[in-house]
Formats: structure tokens, C-alpha cells, sequence
């Protein structure tokens, strides 16, 4: 068992000693039914960002939350204008995130699901279910905060004879390769 | 009994071709929770003449739907759905209804997830975004196979 956890935990530093710039990875265009996402400058990193920032974001603009499950785990948080529309912007994120997690696990062998998403309307905020919803996450962000790595990916969403500029910001952690991407 | 052959053959080879007026005999399931996903599949389907039976957003409507038309022969069902996902639900349908085909449609690919949607009985694996096309093609094999299996 100890040889396991060994070899396990040499097989996580190698990993992490190899590891590309993962954000590289991300797709720099993606084709979507009749709609089409570009991606539209440089990702950035920043490490001055705290769970208070989303908490204003939510508050203001229609936000989509995917959970990140596996070796790398985390919250990916997308926001735009709020006359974007929901479903187009939903799925489009989805497939946007699918595909980028895809292909962690075929370029550099990282293993992560992704799971349904939360969704914050700033109207929702005012009753009590949606305060709750808030509450507890803004709760769950600010303790995986503390000990995760932030970037923000910008893109345009050409949909609907429209263009709507995206922000997702990813908040991710390397848990290494104990994972179960069900079970949140 | 020639006659009848010949007159036959026509309307068999449109079978197995899988005309528009015989792609309505096939009853599709369309599982995603997003609407946005579940009118573009089903409009590449009604337009290719095939009967879309039902679209849920939910695992539980699922099986709702199912509960009434048990004769349904393919569900298109998206992974990542809240409380239960594709993967669940495609074990559990699978259980009772094995005559139906199921295909799992997702943005996730990973072989992980491809294994698994396989093993809990999906027959095929659509990676979103896909081309019109590529869903046409795996719900028209699965079709001519439940044409084939219908003519016995």
C-alpha cells in the first residue's frame, strides 16, 4: 500500500515539475452550432482577486459557475453583459470548458470533469432562496481561494447577429490523482 | 411471388435508405438541460423527418416521458446535467429499457468518460459541438438497425 501512495506521489511531482502552461490549452476559437466564441487577447494572471470581487459581480451581472472536479478542481466563473442570451451563453461555456478540459487530459494527462452549473441572476439576489444559493457559495469561494491559482481567458460570443464580450475566470487548485468528478 | 418481390424492393431499399417518411417510424428522446442544445438537436432531427417524441431537461422527465412511450428507440442524453447526470441516467434506462438505443452527447471527450458512458450502455458518443452531419449519421445507423430489426 505504502509503495502505492509512493509511487502515486512521485507521479504527482513529476506532473507538476512538467507541467506546460496549462492555460495555453485553452481554445483560441470554437464553432458552436450557428454561434461562434473568439478568443479575444492574452489570458491573465492575477493573484489580486478575492471571493469579494465575484460577490460584486454576482450582484451586478447574469453569472454562470461550472465546478471543476478531479485532479485539477476549481470554479470557472463566466460573466457578460446581462442582454446576452442565457442559454446560448450557458451551453456556449459548457462546450468552452468541456473542450478545454478535454484537452488537459490529452496533452498533459490531467483528469477533470466538469459539472452543472450554477447560475446567479442579480434580481435573484433580493429573495431568500437566491440569497441562500449566494451565500453558500460565496462561502465555499472563499476558502478554496486562499490556496488557488486565478486567470481570466476574454472572448467574444458572436451569436444572434450580436457580439458579447466574455470573461471566464478560472480558480483552480492540482489535487493530484485521487478524483471522482461525480461526486459534487 | 416475383411480383410481389419486385414490388416490395423498392420500398426496402427506402427503408434501409431511410427516407424522410421512414426516419417518422423512429421515436427520439432528446435529454439535455439546455434548451438551447435541445431545440438545435431537434430541429436537425424534425427537419430530417424524424419524430422527436420528447425533450427533457432533467433526469426525472426523462424517465417521465419514457414511463408513457415505452416504444421510444433512441435517447440523444447530455452528461452534464444537475442531480443526475447523463451518464446515471443512461445506467438506469438501460436497466428497463434495453431495447433502446442510447447516445451520450457531450463537451467532455476524455476516454474516462467515453469508457463510461459505454459501459453503462450508450452506443455512441457525440463530442458537442458537432456538425449537423455527424449527428445525422449516428442516429441514421442506429435507425436502418431498428428498421432492420423491425422487418426482422
Amino acid at each position: 500500500m505504502d509503495i502505492v501512495k509512493n509511487l502515486n506521489q512521485t507521479i504527482k511531482h513529476l506532473k507538476e515539475k512538467h507541467r506546460k502552461d496549462l492555460t495555453t490549452l485553452l481554445p483560441e476559437e470554437l464553432k458552436i452550432y450557428d454561434a461562434h466564441l473568439l478568443e479575444k487577447k492574452e489570458v491573465i494572471r492575477t493573484n489580486h482577486l478575492d471571493a469579494i470581487h465575484f460577490e460584486n459581480q454576482f450582484k451586478q451581472n447574469f453569472s454562470v459557475v461550472f465546478g471543476l472536479s478531479g485532479e485539477m478542481e476549481g470554479f470557472a466563473i463566466c460573466r457578460s453583459q446581462n442582454d446576452i442570451p442565457q442559454d446560448l451563453f450557458i451551453e456556449s461555456m459548457n462546450i468552452l470548458i468541456g473542450n478545454y478540459l478535454s484537452s488537459l487530459d490529452e496533452n498533459e494527462q490531467i483528469f477533470s470533469g466538469l459539472l452543472a452549473p450554477l447560475l446567479f441572476y442579480p434580481e435573484k439576489q433580493l429573495d431568500l432562496e437566491g440569497q441562500n444559493h449566494f451565500y453558500k457559495f460565496s462561502q465555499r469561494l472563499r476558502l478554496f481561494m486562499q490556496e488557488s491559482q486565478t486567470f481570466h481567458a476574454n472572448y467574444n460570443l458572436f451569436g444572434e447577429n450580436k457580439c458579447y464580450p466574455v470573461t471566464i475566470t478560472f480558480i483552480l487548485k492540482f489535487k493530484g490523482s485521487e478524483y471522482d468528478w461525480r461526486n459534487i | 411471388m416475383g411480383l410481389f418481390y419486385l414490388n416490395l424492393m423498392p420500398l426496402k431499399l427506402r427503408l434501409l435508405g431511410m427516407s424522410n417518411s421512414a426516419n417518422s417510424a423512429v421515436k427520439i428522446l432528446i435529454v439535455d438541460d439546455s434548451e438551447f442544445s435541445r431545440k438545435i438537436v431537434a430541429k436537425i432531427l424534425v427537419d430530417e423527418g424524424y419524430n422527436v417524441i420528447g425533450e427533457a431537461s432533467n433526469a426525472n422527465e426523462a424517465v417521465d416521458i419514457l414511463n408513457s412511450n415505452s416504444d421510444v428507440n433512441i435517447i440523444l442524453v447530455d452528461i452534464i446535467m444537475p442531480d443526475v447526470n447523463g451518464i446515471e441516467l443512461a445506467r438506469k434506462i438501460h436497466k428497463i429499457y434495453s431495447d433502446c438505443s442510447i447516445v451520450m452527447m457531450s463537451s467532455l471527450s476524455q476516454d474516462h468518460i467515453v469508457i463510461e458512458a459505454i459501459s453503462a450502455g450508450a452506443v455512441d458518443f457525440i463530442k458537442k459541438p458537432f456538425e449537423r452531419q455527424t449527428l445525422l449519421d449516428s442516429v441514421q445507423k442506429l435507425s436502418r438497425e431498428i428498421v432492420k430489426k423491425v422487418e426482422g
